[in-house]
């Protein structure tokens, strides 16, 4: 296979790779037209070689790690987490970074991970089901506040001496509040430690 | 920017370098790096701004991401004192991974303040330890750009 067909492959493929040479200098690998999201970089063309921390200050910082995958060389692929860059457009390109040695040559690839948004709706749902559930364990422990200091008076009530009708009143009273108060925690049970302190 | 997950690390930074603001919560998946250039007494800073995703159950801010760094804003959600806890923990991380750098704490949705559940005392704790806790609001934009200004004049002092 040719350089200039694997250049073209690379491209169908959504992958844009860089060849280091000498002097950490890194030139884009063929001249096939480059992936739609790498045109919409503020990059230069590939007849000048590119500052990597200039134009993506993320892969500045991963080549810290690739370097050492560099020089030890051997088969395995050093991947980054997934990283976004604005594009001249004003939006958003997601990317991940790779650092591979084939043939004694080290190659940094980029590439527009296929399943980004899906990973981010996955994250995204997660995170917004904690933020829901935090509020709603929130709301009901101020639900339950005032329901206890209403337990506490009437535990003050009763200690201070009622007469037997009033007695009966406030049994049934307590009886009401223990009962609403159990319908509030099952709504979102709460910690034993948090309900001991409302209770406080 | 450090902080636990949905504090407005992305948004603070969205207000201080495009001075906009959305309301609808967009989580950070991996690491978005942004510049600005501020103006401190000796001239010119410009500010390399990384956007870390947030640390929870689902992630881990990765050391390597803290090294290298001349500062950082850790930044909790006022209206959930769990971020506070998460913020202190980022601190010390930084801390052993990048030394003793400047840093800022950032108590961000001010604008929501009277529904705030941060624990003063531990505030108070915080700021005997000398910690400087500042109230920001990316919805409002207050307090965003002395925060950064802030930073970077401390930054540009060591």
């Amino acid at each position: 296979m040719t350089d200039a067909v694997l250049a073209e492959l690379l491209t169908r493929l959504d992958l844009v790779v860089f060849e280091r040479l000498p002097g950490d200098v890194f030139v884009r690998f063929g001249s096939a037209q480059a992936p739609s999201w790498f045109s919409r970089l503020s990059l230069t063309s590939r007849e000048e070689a590119i500052t990597i921390e200039q134009a993506m200050p993320f892969v500045g910082e991963f080549l810290t790690a690739a370097n050492e995958a560099w020089r030890a060389g051997g088969e395995t692929r050093l991947c980054s987490d997934p990283f976004t860059v604005t594009d001249t457009t004003g939006g958003e390109v997601a990317l991940v970074a790779s650092a591979v040695v084939v043939a004694n040559r080290c190659f940094l690839i980029l590439e527009s991970p296929y399943d980004f948004e899906e990973r981010r709706g996955a994250l995204q749902s997660a995170r917004e089901n904690v933020l829901a559930h935090e509020e709603h364990l929130r709301r009901t422990g101020e639900l339950l506040r005032p329901i206890h200091a209403a337990q506490q008076v009437m535990h003050q009530l009763t200690a201070s001496g009622l007469t037997p009708e009033q007695e009966i009143l406030a049994a049934r009273i307590s009886e009401l509040l223990e009962s609403l108060s159990a319908s509030v925690e099952s709504l979102a049970p709460l910690p034993k430690g948090v309900s001991r302190r409302l209770r406080r | 920017m450090l902080g636990g997950s949905g504090v407005g690390k992305t948004s603070l930074v969205s207000r201080f370098v495009s001075s906009l603001f959305s309301d609808k919560y967009l989580t950070t998946v991996g690491v978005k790096v942004d510049k600005k250039t501020v103006a401190i007494d000796s001239g010119e800073m410009t500010l390399m701004l990384w956007d870390i995703y947030g640390q929870d159950e689902f992630q881990t801010v990765r050391d390597s991401y803290l090294r290298g760094a001349s500062g950082y804003l850790l930044v909790a959600d006022g209206t959930r004192s769990a971020t506070l806890d998460t913020a202190t923990a980022l601190q010390q991380k930084a801390e052993s991974v990048a030394g003793r750098v400047p840093f800022l704490l950032l108590l961000n949705k001010a604008d929501l303040e009277p529904d705030w559940q941060v624990n003063e005392r531990a505030l108070w704790k915080l700021a005997e330890q000398g910690w400087h806790v500042l109230k920001t609001s990316a919805k409002t934009g207050a307090g965003v750009d002395d925060a950064f200004a802030r930073l970077a004049r401390e930054m540009a002092a060591v």
